[in-house]
């Protein structure tokens, strides 16, 4: 693959240039899953696949929080596992401080399990229900041995206070069951820190909580990131909470990344019509606002069958006759980068088509 | 008489009787039987619910916003039973009504779209069959007639009738959802409980979900009562509010009022923790603690651990839910001093608990 192509596929919030290279860079990402090979439909030699991720391209920068959105099915957890090398990506590239992550083995592997962790959505299936937090919180350190044991204990107890669980030592000894929703996310936060990582990818963390504490964690995740300038990877289906946390975002269509660009450009200037609709149907917690219209129609096609070109194509309201024939290039626009024919792009193509 | 006729009669003769409630709870209790002792899920809780307007039930999980739908229909788990009040509908008491009285009742009059429902349709049967199941066995229509209503019921909801031969595979989550709440409609009742149900969609489906209850609402004078923890929803689609929290109504106002001028401190610290897209530069702030043991609840007012303004009398003297403003209700003892407090409440710092 020529490198020109990659730097042309390249979606990016950095428009500007600037000099610090990027944590993670991917290029050309995609994860197709078999679908299980029946035997009809083995000796009737059709084998598809699930589509998940079609050719994904970003840069994430060292501390940045950045939100991955987009509707069920989009692609955006399978991008997370990808990014964590939980899945091996079906073609494609994902390099971190510069290494080829599909290369990793043996110590290597190790040390980036110790650099990159998950933070899971369902607080009250992350632990086993025997181990006393500061046992649960140890785990990590005890599976890389690290420290001994008045180490690790310490380091434990500064993971607690950081995730706001004061004091650290009063929870030392209890178990998952003796604590809220919202305490027991900051256990499964602290479990995530205590190896110290470089990234952190959150999969909708406060889905499961109440609302009136979600604001705890979320607040506690910026504050993290901002003093051990971690990179935070933010996974959800909700703007509302993505607008709060995170300084970039992207939006996921059928496995595409279709823009992304700094969050407040993308929430209060969306360019792609897809972006458009996804904000516009977001509620708001105000009382008689006006009726919003929503132009596009159905429901997102299957990821086996994927559209044509532009897959968002089928219920784009502004659809052309391009969009059906390929992909539509990345187009810089108002500091975000945006794959729509609507902002341009369609020249090249309109040569290059077959 | 047809069934889009009936539905027309009873709009009109619904119109002629706005201000009269339809149904009304007053001291509601229920109690589950536990084996560490009987839980309060909902201690002694008064509304009413005017036809054709829509009320929802606010608060956070274990605070008896479901407990309370499904008392409604007396459908509680095995364990749970209603120890005391009445529920006023129609010149009955819900609470005593005889058993077959309450079978009949349901779906007829009064139907449910249970949490989660969208994924209890039979995966083997088509989607019309347990519409029309519900026609035939429930509204003793022949088939053709409930053939007839369930396209009707389709058309209602916004899909379409050939959609009628499907199995639930072949349906998104939203047009499943859909398809339970034609289901709810089946037998154009008076009053439809919805709990959650939109919470498992997507926003866009969400939309066109929330946007259908709209609809229905002027067209069958539908009355619902919307439980959810979502104050977005509320904001959407109902008429008025009640706060829920560990078992008692905290405060109860319209939609407006609620969003304008709340004076519960629980409440201003909801709309504090909950983000609008509208608003970016809002700094969402949490409550921190939780909900109290409803096994044991404590003195005073529920919320005295969580509360910022917290005063000594909120510890051993309950505040009663009175009327702090023409239609507004709220149950805190510092009411009066509201202003004061809604300021105090924006500021961060006001809800660092054990500083």
């Amino acid at each position: 693959m020529a490198a020109g192509r990659v730097s042309d596929q390249m979606m990016s919030a950095d428009l500007s240039g600037s000099s610090e290279p990027p944590l993670i860079q991917v290029r050309d990402l995609v994860k197709h899953f078999p679908l299980g090979g029946g035997l009809l439909s083995g000796l009737a030699g059709h084998r598809g696949a699930v589509r998940a991720v079609n050719g994904v391209s970003f840069d994430i920068k060292r501390g940045e929080i950045v939100g991955i959105a987009g509707e069920s099915g989009c692609g955006k957890t399978t991008t997370a596992k990808l990014l964590l090398k939980l899945y091996e990506p079906t073609s494609g590239s994902i390099t971190i401080d510069g290494k080829d992550l599909t290369t990793l083995k043996g110590a290597e592997l190790k040390a980036f399990r110790r650099r990159a962790q998950l933070m899971f959505q369902n607080p009250y299936e992350s632990f086993s229900p025997r181990f006393t937090i500061l046992r649960a919180v140890s785990e990590p350190l005890i599976i890389h041995g690290m420290g001994d044991t008045a180490e690790r204990t310490e380091r434990v107890r500064q993971a607690l206070e950081d995730v706001h669980l004061r004091p650290a030592e009063s929870f030392f000894q209890k178990y998952p069951h003796q604590l809220s929703g919202g305490q027991l996310q900051r256990v499964v936060l602290a479990r995530a820190l205590v190896l110290d990582p470089d990234f952190l990818v959150a999969d909708e963390p406060v889905s499961m909580l109440d609302v009136s504490v979600r604001a705890g964690i979320l607040n506690t995740l910026k504050e993290l990131s901002k003093r051990r300038n971690l990179t935070v990877i933010y996974i959800s289906h909700d703007l509302s909470l993505i607008q709060y946390l995170c300084d970039t975002t992207a939006i996921m269509y059928l496995g595409r990344v279709v823009e992304m660009g700094p969050t407040r450009q993308i929430i209060g200037q969306p360019q792609h019509p897809y972006t458009r609709a996804l904000i516009a149907t977001i509620p708001i917690p105000e009382p008689n606002r006006p009726e919003k219209t929503i132009p596009i129609k159905g429901g997102i096609p299957s990821a086996i069958d994927l559209p044509s070109g532009c897959p968002f194509h089928p219920r784009c309201p502004y659809v052309m006759d391009i969009c059906p024939t390929r992909m539509p290039p990345p187009v810089g626009i108002e500091g975000v980068t945006v794959r729509c024919y609507l902002h341009g792009g369609g020249e090249a193509v309109g040569e290059a088509a077959d | 008489m047809s069934p889009t006729q009936a539905i027309t009669n009873k709009a009109s003769a619904v119109a002629h009787q706005d201000s009269v409630p339809l149904l009304e709870v007053e001291n509601l209790e229920v109690h589950y039987n536990t084996r560490r002792g009987v839980m309060k899920a909902v201690d002694g809780i008064s509304f009413s619910l005017k036809p054709g307007r829509h009320l929802g039930l606010i608060g956070e999980s274990g605070c008896g916003k479901t407990t309370t739908g499904r008392a409604l229909l007396r459908v509680l788990p095995r364990n749970g039973h209603i120890s005391g009040g009445e529920i006023r509908f129609k010149g009955r008491d819900l609470v005593r009504v005889k058993d077959a009285e309450m079978r009949r009742l349901r779906w007829r009059e009064i139907s449910m779209v249970p949490q989660a429902s969208m994924d209890s349709l039979d995966p083997v049967y088509r989607v019309g069959k347990q519409v029309m199941e519900v026609l035939v066995t429930r509204g003793e229509m022949g088939r053709r007639e409930a053939r007839e209503r369930a396209e009707e019921l389709f058309a209602l909801v916004g899909l379409s009738a050939d959609r009628l031969d499907n199995y639930p595979h072949e349906f998104s989550g939203g047009m499943r959802q859909r398809a339970v709440i034609a289901m709810a409609l089946a037998l154009n009742p008076d009053i439809v409980i919805a709990d959650e149900p939109v919470t498992a969609l997507d926003v866009i489906v969400q939309h066109q979900v929330l946007k259908t209850f709209r609809e229905l609402q002027g067209r069958l004078q539908l009355s619902v009562i919307m439980i959810t923890h979502d104050i977005s929803v509320v904001a959407e689609t109902c008429d008025e509010v009640a706060v829920m929290y560990a078992g008692k109504i905290m405060e109860l106002a319209t939609v407006e009022d609620f969003f304008h001028d709340p004076y519960h401190p629980y409440t201003l610290g909801l709309q504090n923790a909950f983000p609008n897209l509208a608003n970016p530069d809002q700094a969402l702030i949490s409550i921190e603690g939780y909900p109290p043991d409803l096994v044991e609840p404590p003195n005073g007012c529920r919320f005295n651990t969580r509360c910022p303004f917290a005063i000594e009398r909120c510890f051993h003297e309950e505040p009663p839910l009175i009327e702090v403003a023409p239609g507004h209700q709220a149950a805190c003892h510092r009411w009066r001093e509201v202003d004061q407090l809604r300021a105090k409440a924006k500021e961060a710092e006001t809800w660092q608990l054990g500083g």
